[in-house]
């Protein structure tokens, strides 16, 4: 698996999938799920520490969310984000109900994203972007103050949530 | 004495009709060029120079299609079919930047139980993420402005004190998909800073800003942006 469609993948990848490639990183006799992730992560030293660092960032996030929202911690919006994105993919491989679940994916993910595309050391700020319902421009965003972002999408096109937190180490 | 070459006048006399076959045929294949001055009112100069510049068989041969622009001016010399393409192109595009207007909302989570139909879309929006007791609309400021402009709005809000929203129209971008505005901007509570970002969303679109931990004492604020196009 070349880095490039490592990083696809992980950008999809769930964050028990992402927790299990890394756990399994030393032992690839990981379940078939993740058993790519694992192999791919066990020989590249860059991607491994790109997954660790969204796992880090998750945390992070999940983390600030949980002490500003306690009836519904972070995880739960997660998970019920997944959810339901997998529900509709198995309703339909095609068209605008698969688009509105990656969307849905994809908002929830856009902190790895930035993770990723970090640039300039832990003093510069993240810069997320995330991938439309539609075709249409997908939504940016940039921090002015030293602080990261995740990027929510949401069942309503017109609607997208920013938000901020302080990062780990931060 | 050699037989088969043709010398002297008839030598001449040959050569000179097959230049002017040649000649003539040349001619039936180069176009007939026209030049046009078109007055671009809004784009800038070297973009309309650009916009044109496919239109324009610059390596032609025989009558090479050519444009300057100037102060506004931009001349091209191309086929009549050519010209009525830029014309059209020009016609479609050459158009003046829409005005931006701005509805700003200042939300706090924790807030009322029942819905302020003022705040429905977000309230739905931030519903489906997370699950604040209630959200209450504390404020509201709108704004117009055009690409480049910079506007500062101050305000109370109850509890929160004096406070400005600061923003700057970095680009507004018409398209046939709507058209989607990137924006800088600032909201201070106070002395304090809560939200400083830059976001590029479609027209239309609303941004929905919130933060962790909240730079508002314990009071979380949440920051909505709505940003609509509308043409002159």
């Amino acid at each position: 698996m070349i880095c490039s469609r490592f990083r696809s993948l992980l950008l999809e990848a769930s964050p028990e999938e992402i927790a299990g490639a890394l756990r399994g990183w030393e032992d690839v006799r990981e379940e078939a799920a993740i058993a790519a992730f694992a192999v791919h992560i066990a020989e590249c030293v860059e991607c491994r520490d790109a997954a660790e660092r969204i796992m880090v960032a998750r945390d992070a996030l999940a983390e600030a969310l949980d002490s500003a929202t306690p009836r519904q911690p972070l995880d739960t919006a997660v998970r019920a984000a997944l959810r339901e994105s997998e529900r509709r993919r198995s309703r339909s491989r095609m068209g605008a109900w698969v688009l509105a679940a990656a969307a849905v994916a994809a908002g929830v993910l856009a902190v790895r994203a930035a993770d990723i595309d970090r640039v300039g050391g832990p003093e510069s700020p993240m810069v997320a972007s995330v991938r439309p319902a539609s075709a249409a421009l997908a939504p940016t965003v940039e921090t002015l103050l030293d602080e990261s972002v995740a990027v929510f999408a949401i069942d309503d096109p017109d609607v997208v949530v920013f938000w901020f937190y302080q990062g780990r180490g931060e | 004495m050699k037989h088969g070459t043709i010398r002297g006048p008839v030598s001449g006399l040959v050569t000179c009709l097959i230049l002017a076959l040649a000649a003539a045929s040349c001619a039936e294949n180069v176009p007939e060029l026209e030049t046009r001055t078109f007055e671009v009112l809004h784009l800038e100069d070297w973009v309309a120079e650009t916009l044109v510049e496919p239109y324009v068989y610059a390596g032609r041969p025989g009558a090479p299609g050519m444009a300057s622009v100037v102060e506004g001016k931009l001349t091209v010399r191309e086929t009549r079919e050519n010209l009525q393409r830029i014309e059209e192109t020009l016609r479609q595009y050459d158009r003046p930047k829409p005005v931006v207007r701005l509805s700003f909302q200042i939300i706090e989570a924790n807030g009322d139980q029942e819905t302020d139909p003022r705040i429905a879309d977000v309230e739905s929006a931030l519903r489906q993420l997370f699950r604040f007791e209630g959200y209450r609309l504390v404020g509201e400021v709108m704004v117009h402005g055009t690409e480049g402009n910079q506007v500062y709005q101050e305000f109370d809000v109850p509890d929160l004190g004096p406070s400005a929203i600061e923003a700057l129209i970095r680009d507004v971008r018409a398209d046939s998909a709507g058209g989607s505005v990137q924006l800088e901007m600032r909201f201070h509570a106070g002395s304090r800073t809560v939200f400083g970002t830059t976001v590029r969303v479609r027209a239309g679109q609303t941004a929905v800003l919130g933060r962790t931990p909240s730079s508002v004492g314990s009071r979380n604020i949440i920051l909505s942006v709505k940003s609509e196009l509308q043409e002159l």
